[in-house]
């Protein structure tokens, strides 16, 4: 059997294009469930706010957040050596404890008197990361970081009140269904 | 080396580039396997059946609930043949480079 070489390229290409179309759906689906579990995050964490008017209820629900988003992540597990596995660990525990301090940051240098500001800012921080990740990557999560701004800001501008009661049962049941969009991917 | 006359064939390329794509061991559903390389329910079927018949993938059929259910993957033999395959589409295309 010979192979001529524009056979070759066209295999390769073959190959490039069914690969990274199989890899995305892939990663689709392992991120759906991780959306879905922020979903179910948002609308306890927004909801108890909401009712309290105390935030404390968030450290223990990122803490759990995070614990389960590294445990979902396992399925790439198989995409990696042990030792990129742990060092991928390493980073991915770091990347939270830098984006906890630019948060607090924030809060610190800006430090808003409404608490609404509160509720909004990560929320539009998961909306800019979603956005960013659909933009260079993953084309779905691009639509569902506008569904996220669009979201947040049509609660903070036009129902303050109620606001952690909307990003409970709205942003939070936005993600969840976004997980399931992304399970049909 | 030779190249593997079992993947070339192009469907079983693009079934196997599925599998290396969705993560080697990881099983691929025959459904969303048929979307991904636009193929037949038959067609499909046929090439792997040739593809598990040389060792390349294993085919498990299960339940969930009442719904039956098809699952592929690549084995360690079909990810080395898939592997030794592309290296060679490589050294075909690098050899036309060198003497260009």
């Amino acid at each position: 059997m010979n192979i001529s070489p524009q056979q070759a390229a066209d295999a390769l290409r073959d190959i490039e294009l069914t690969e990274s179309h199989s890899r995305q759906l892939h990663q689709y689906q392992s991120g759906s469930s991780i959306l879905f579990l922020w979903g179910v995050i948002w609308m306890i964490g927004y909801g108890v706010t909401g009712y309290s008017h105390k935030a404390l209820i968030w450290i223990p629900l990122s803490v759990i957040g995070m614990l389960a988003t590294f445990m979902l992540s396992r399925k790439f597990r198989h995409h990696y050596t042990p030792a990129d596995w742990k060092v991928r660990g390493r980073k991915f525990g770091l990347s939270w404890v830098v984006i906890f301090a630019f948060i607090s940051s924030v809060y610190a240098v800006m430090q808003p008197h409404n608490p609404n500001v509160f509720a909004a800012f990560p929320a539009l921080m998961v909306a800019f990361s979603y956005g960013i990740a659909g933009a260079l990557f993953l084309p779905r999560y691009l639509w569902l970081g506008i569904a996220v701004f669009a979201l947040t800001l049509t609660g903070f501008f036009y129902v303050a009140d109620g606001y952690n009661y909307w990003m409970a049962v709205v942003g939070g049941g936005a993600l969840m269904l976004g997980g399931l969009w992304l399970r049909k991917a | 080396m030779q190249p593997d006359e079992i993947i070339h064939q192009t469907l079983r390329l693009k079934i196997m580039s599925a599998l290396r794509g969705s993560g080697d061991a990881e099983p691929l559903d025959f459904t969303r396997l048929k979307a991904i390389v636009e193929a037949t329910d038959g067609n499909l079927g046929s090439h792997l059946a040739t593809l598990e018949n040389a060792g390349y993938v294993t085919i498990e059929k299960d339940f969930v609930g009442k719904k039956p259910r098809t699952r592929i993957s690549m084995t360690k033999a079909g990810r080395a043949a898939f592997l030794r395959h592309v290296a060679y589409l490589r050294e075909v295309l690098e050899g036309v480079e060198e003497s260009a």
